[in-house]
């Protein structure tokens, strides 16, 4: 018997972004989930109840497994005691940022993110006291994206106003001023793998750090990603779609991840 | 014989002992654990001048931003998840009359090790981050073993720390049933140390539990037992966020911001300055609103 291949016209960018995330993570691996960060929290979510049961999670104050939700309900607001259902262990902020440096992956959203993966969650303008827009702040991603292994980005929106030559402020040091530049400001993390985007996945130029083409999501060409993007784009010889989702990975998404369609 | 002392006070004996420009430590984090209770008193009263430090922040320091009672502000974080992304007086551009120091939750919590220990600084991951530009705390320097950089951030005192926990002896045993998230650190790092919990208990129920103990009493100066307290912010193991109240807040505040005059001058005089104190307040919300926020509700 066969099973009919989703459609990918169906699936939204966001979902697609979730089994992105989901197909990066292995098992074994330790990771964190982020306040109002839906989108990775469901890749997370997904690779846990897919191929990663051994996935060591930590959310806020807790370790969790989550590889027996049946419905989660909380993509949209992790902060909730609701949540702490799943904690194996509770602990203090500070203990757990530090534990940042064991992290395989982490990830952090952004106002604006530059060429070389710098972010900023401060605020846009040239004066810090006469921000043209507010930013919510730097959360934890200053100290840990400085420290852990490996991060992504995610980018709700991709126009030029968020893909911008230089970043305003920066929250955090993606790879600085390029090359060498984590090395020289004593950075001990990895520094940042992937950026996700409404139109496209993107990764980072060995060598130079620079932002790099990696997958088109379906639909979005290389011209409108160019012409969205603030600053020059690496540009691989080709840039293929993405794997699509299997059938299996949107229906654990749709019914058991994201039952209220946040993602949708 | 002799006898412990009580650090049992009301909200009202407890907020007298903040004053105009006081260095303000918040527990919790985000929307769980407020001390809002405490804060709804400081507000009815319009202090002012006061800087505010706290892990991340929602609308309770918000509705402070809102009256003008905020010189200064240290946080990493200030919003409500997809309820509120960015909370709308922080976000308001023109005329900011405070001053944000940035930090993230990392140099957030060195400032108060660094106080805690005693020490000049402590060094924080922070090097190439517009941290090292955007609060006088914070400087990077040589480092005296040598290699790279180091970012290095300045102790805080805090005059008095506010802290909502789950319950309490009268001695300041307090207990609560979910993460400290930094209220741990806030404590040490305060002048001065008050506690609203949902429940006071018997020293004789906090021994029988310690190991839930989360601030011994030596932490601990006032404790103050205000059922709801965190409402409408969520409060461990006791009731979850009010989302009803946090969108009107958003809503209100909003429309403040637009020049839609009276709407959140109504919203304050309904749920902060017309209740005289704290039961009055929850019986504004009313205990059908209050029971509905039960943690085991059909919905879960």
């Amino acid at each position: 018997m066969s099973v009919p291949r989703p459609d990918l016209a169906n699936v939204s960018p966001r979902e697609l972004m979730a089994v992105f995330v989901s197909r990066q993570i292995e098992n074994e691996q330790y990771v964190a989930i982020a306040a109002n960060m839906p989108v990775t929290t469901a890749g997370v979510l997904l690779a846990n109840l897919t191929h990663a049961p051994d996935l060591h999670i930590s959310a806020l104050s807790f370790f969790m497994s989550l590889l027996k939700v049946e419905q989660f309900k909380d993509l949209g607001q992790i902060a909730s005691p609701r949540f702490a259902r799943w904690a194996e262990a509770v602990w203090p902020l500070d203990a757990l940022l530090d534990a940042v440096p064991r992290m395989d992956w982490s990830f952090t959203g952004a106002m604006q993110v530059d060429a070389y993966g710098n972010t900023n969650l401060i605020g846009v303008g040239s004066d810090h006291s006469q921000l043209t827009a507010v930013g919510p702040g730097n959360t934890g991603s200053s100290t840990v994206m400085a420290i852990v292994k490996s991060y992504m980005i995610y980018m709700s929106r991709h126009t030029t106003r968020q893909f911008v030559e230089k970043v305003d402020f920066r929250s955090a040091v993606g790879f600085g001023t390029g090359g060498d530049d984590r090395a020289r400001l004593g950075l001990p993390g990895g520094g940042p793998r992937f950026v996700l985007t409404p139109k496209a996945v993107l990764d980072f130029e060995p060598g130079t750090g620079r932002i790099r083409l990696l997958h088109l999501l379906p639909g979005v060409s290389v011209d409108d990603v160019v012409a969205n993007t603030g600053f020059e784009l690496v540009l691989p010889p080709s840039a293929p779609e993405m794997q699509p989702p299997t059938p299996e990975e949107m229906d654990i998404l749709r019914t058991r991840i994201d039952p209220e369609g946040v993602l949708r | 014989m002799a006898t412990r002392r009580s650090k049992v006070r009301t909200i009202e004996e407890a907020i007298d002992l903040v004053p105009d420009g006081a260095v303000v430590g918040v527990g919790g984090f985000i929307t769980t654990n407020k001390p809002s209770a405490l804060i709804r008193r400081m507000v009815k009263l319009h202090r002012k001048d006061l800087t505010i430090v706290a892990g991340p922040s929602s609308i309770e320091v918000d509705t402070m931003i809102g009256r003008g009672m905020v010189k200064r502000l240290i946080t990493p974080y200030m919003g409500a998840e997809a309820l509120a992304p960015i909370t709308p007086f922080f976000s308001k551009l023109a005329g900011r009359t405070f001053q944000v120091d940035e930090v993230d939750n990392g140099t957030l919590i060195a400032m108060l090790r660094a106080q805690i220990q005693r020490v000049p600084f402590l060094p924080v991951n922070v090097v190439g981050t517009s941290i090292c530009d955007l609060n006088s705390r914070v400087k990077v320097m040589d480092n005296p073993f040598g290699g790279p950089p180091v970012a290095v951030v300045r102790p805080i005192e805090l005059d008095v720390a506010l802290i909502h926990a789950s319950r309490s002896d009268e001695f300041g045993n307090v207990q609560h049933f979910g993460p400290v998230f930094l209220d741990h650190l806030l404590a040490q790092a305060a002048k001065k140390v008050i506690v609203q919990v949902e429940r006071l208990v018997s020293n004789v129920t906090i021994r029988g539990n310690a190991l839930l103990t989360t601030l011994p009493s030596e932490f601990v100066d006032v404790v103050v037992e205000a059922p709801y307290g965190a409402h409408p912010m969520a409060s461990q193991n006791y009731y979850r966020l009010d989302t009803e109240r946090i969108r009107l807040f958003v809503e209100t505040a909003r429309a403040q911001l637009n020049g839609e005059a009276g709407v959140w001058d109504r919203y304050m005089e309904r749920f902060v300055d017309i209740p005289k104190n704290h039961a009055e307040y929850c019986e504004v919300v009313g205990m059908t609103n209050m029971f509905k926020l039960s943690l085991e509700g059909k919905e879960e």
